[in-house]
């Protein structure tokens, strides 16, 4: 902001938006790269450990809520992970027609009756269609092509390229902002630690739930609410971070770059 | 079944890059329009040799805006004696005729056009306002936008370079306070107009005549043959054959416009299908004669194609989508390009009207906006909403091309006046 304050002028001019420039210097955003580098390095370091608590704490939840579960060892990348077999509740012919009928149901009714938001309609339908889907995959071929072994490796190995990506999109975010180093990092490592807990509690609960419902609502979980909690807290962490450095901007002295 | 496995991966891998693609593409734009020098337009310019000027105000059942609209350009800075503002009155069967009509008697230069008979919709209104226009600059007003009172000349002064072809000014909502989809629009046009137009224009690409607060040289679009009546986007149509031919399009950031966004979830959707149906329509009518111009560089020729192909995008993705879901059923989604998929499709295209969170971002920091950027997660909501509509009328767009029909001209609703603030 321009301060005129010095001239007797009791007020400070900011320049139109359409003039303005944010901070920026290429040595700031040349740093995304080593900060990206440094939260990598230490996911590699702990991805095992972390692996290693995924593992156990859903055994834990399994054992606690009566599945019968065995894990084994199975290598992939840098790390050794742990799948395990679960029960699953089996579905019968009857259950996923029923399946497909209600979703069918709710898809045609909220179709049809738009007293729901639309946004909100459309979400409920597309968990419809992909419950609906398995089923009549199912129904059809009579397996899905993730049994509870596969379904289980499945997520760890997602949950460590989750976590080996998410500093790389989170670093092209914040490289347009005029972050400090250490705002930076805090940045990248936040959504990562965040990430973890994360992906050890989401495993455990998809775990429990497909205990319960069988293998129809695997797609739904793995395919939609997963990717959809790892995302949403990174956006959420980047508004939390950018309301800071809007408040920064108005507060600086000289705040605004003029092109 | 082994085939069909291939297939569908390979088509997996294709949406991914084609969303790298554009989110590379948009955050060079973020980049670009934060950091570098900003390519200024003519808004500075102070000439007392004005030129004279015609407002076209298409106008259909318009009496909640109308009288806003003509109160903003009486009180414009741009003297009346070089004024002529023509009212297109297309066949309103509400008070809009009476408005128009009312205005012309309190003020000579608003001439209203009575269009009684003829075919209607946007392009044939400004198709029959060109032919009885008398001034070679020609600005068009949406009937429910606010201009402010120096846009006039802002836009006006483009044209002192004779190279321009067409201007396009800045669209600020004015509703954003009435509903959380008036918000996050708000957002989303934030994003669109003060980062993506500014850095193509900054970089000398295809910054987008949007034909609802811009400009153009009438004797250059009567040359060109008009507008498009085949086409629900004669904006972009116009835009795509300015440059083809070698006019340059220039987009005045200063220049803001107040409009309101549509404040009902059908009101947009129906907005959105048609956005999509003429944009498509002017990606298959433009996009050969594009590339083979001679008078566009190999840069430009890129990002006018990529930006005329993007109403494409949503429905390729949710054909991604679609392909992956069938990847899972049969227990082979290759897990690297679902993870990637699922963040750009987040990052990137889950966010409103093409414009990234980082974009929307960058542009509420430029903007001076604080606490509205905690709204960022939520344009999230909106995603399927967006990739519905937009696929729809893809469908529709690429059906009237394969039936030869012309489609039915549709109208965004308009919010009440009462429910809009003073701009």
């Amino acid at each position: 902001m321009l301060s005129l304050s010095g001239r007797g002028i009791n007020q400070s001019i900011p320049p139109h938006r359409s003039y303005r420039n944010l901070p920026f210097s290429w040595p700031a955003l040349l740093s995304t790269i080593p900060a990206v580098l440094i939260v990598e390095f230490v996911v590699v370091f702990f991805a095992q450990g972390a692996l290693d608590l995924m593992s156990a704490f859903a055994l834990a939840g399994a054992r606690l809520a009566g599945i019968s579960v065995r894990s084994f060892a199975d290598p992939f990348l840098f790390v050794t992970l742990h799948p395990m077999t679960f029960d699953m509740r089996h579905n019968d012919w009857f259950g996923l027609l029923m399946v497909m009928l209600v979703c069918a149901l709710i898809v045609i009714g909220l179709t049809i009756w738009t007293w729901l938001v639309a946004p909100l309609r459309f979400f409920i339908n597309l968990n419809a269609l992909l419950v609906g889907g398995a089923a009549l995959f199912l129904f059809l071929t009579g397996h899905l092509g993730y049994d509870s072994v596969a379904f289980s490796q499945l997520m760890l190995r997602t949950a460590l390229v989750t976590w080996l990506v998410i500093p790389v999109f989170v670093g092209f975010f914040a490289s347009l902002f005029p972050f400090t180093v250490v705002e930076r990092i805090a940045f990248i490592a936040l959504t990562v630690a965040w990430d973890v807990p994360l992906s050890i509690v989401r495993y455990m609960c998809f775990i429990l739930i497909l205990g319960q419902t069988g293998a129809i609502a695997m797609t739904d979980l793995y395919f939609l609410f997963g990717p959809l909690l790892d995302v949403v807290p990174v956006i959420c962490f980047l508004s939390i971070l950018l309301v800071r450095l809007a408040r920064a901007l108005e507060s600086r002295r000289v705040a605004w770059g003029l092109s | 079944m082994g085939t069909l496995v291939i297939v569908l991966q390979v088509w997996s891998w294709i949406v991914v890059g084609i969303l790298v693609l554009y989110a590379v593409r948009h955050w060079y734009f973020a980049l670009n329009r934060v950091s570098a020098h900003q390519r200024p337009s003519y808004q500075d310019l102070l000439d007392s040799d004005l030129p004279r000027v015609s407002i076209i105000i298409p106008m259909r059942n318009e009496d909640r805006v109308a009288s806003a609209i003509f109160d903003a350009i009486v009180a414009s800075n741009y003297p009346h004696d070089l004024l002529e503002v023509l009212p297109v009155d297309d066949q309103s069967q509400d008070e809009t005729t009476t408005i128009a009509y009312t205005y012309s008697q309190r003020y000579p230069f608003i001439k209203p056009i009575y269009n009684l008979h003829g075919e209607r919709g946007k392009p044939n209104a400004l198709n029959r306002a060109l032919s009885l226009a008398s001034n070679e600059i020609v600005l068009v007003f949406d009937a429910d936008y606010t201009p402010g009172k120096d846009v006039i000349r802002e836009l006006v002064m483009a044209f002192v370079d004779p190279e321009v072809g067409a201007v396009m000014g800045r669209v600020v909502p004015r509703n954003n306070a009435k509903s959380l989809l008036t918000r996050l629009l708000a957002l989303e046009r934030s994003g669109g107009y003060q980062v993506d137009q500014q850095a193509r224009y900054n970089l000398d690409l295809f910054p987008q005549y949007g034909g609802t607060v811009g400009g153009f040289r009438r004797s250059v679009v009567l040359e060109l043959g008009g507008f498009d009546a085949r086409t629900l986007a004669e904006d972009t149509d116009l835009s795509a054959r300015l440059f083809i031919n070698g006019w340059r399009i220039l987009y005045a950031n200063h220049a803001e416009c107040y409009e309101q966004v549509p404040d009902s979830w059908s009101a947009r959707f129906r907005q959105l299908r048609r956005w999509a149906h003429g944009h498509n329509r002017a990606f298959v009518n433009n996009v050969i004669p594009l590339l083979r111009s001679r008078k566009v560089s190999a840069w430009q020729k890129i990002d006018a194609s990529l930006l005329l192909f993007i109403y494409c995008i949503p429905p390729i993705l949710l054909s991604g989508v679609a392909a992956d879901a069938l990847l899972f059923y049969m227990g082979t989604i290759p897990v690297v390009p679902g993870i990637i998929f699922a963040f750009l499709v987040v990052s990137f295209n889950a966010f409103g009207n093409f414009a990234p969170v980082f974009e929307v971002g960058a542009a509420e920091l430029l903007d001076g906006g604080r606490e509205r950027i905690y709204l960022l997660p939520c344009l999230l909501y909106m995603f399927l909403f967006n990739s519905w509509a937009v696929t729809v009328g893809a469908i529709d767009a690429f059906g009237d091309l394969l039936k030869s029909r012309r489609p039915p001209w549709d109208q965004t609703q308009r919010a009440r006046r009462s429910d809009v603030p003073a701009a």
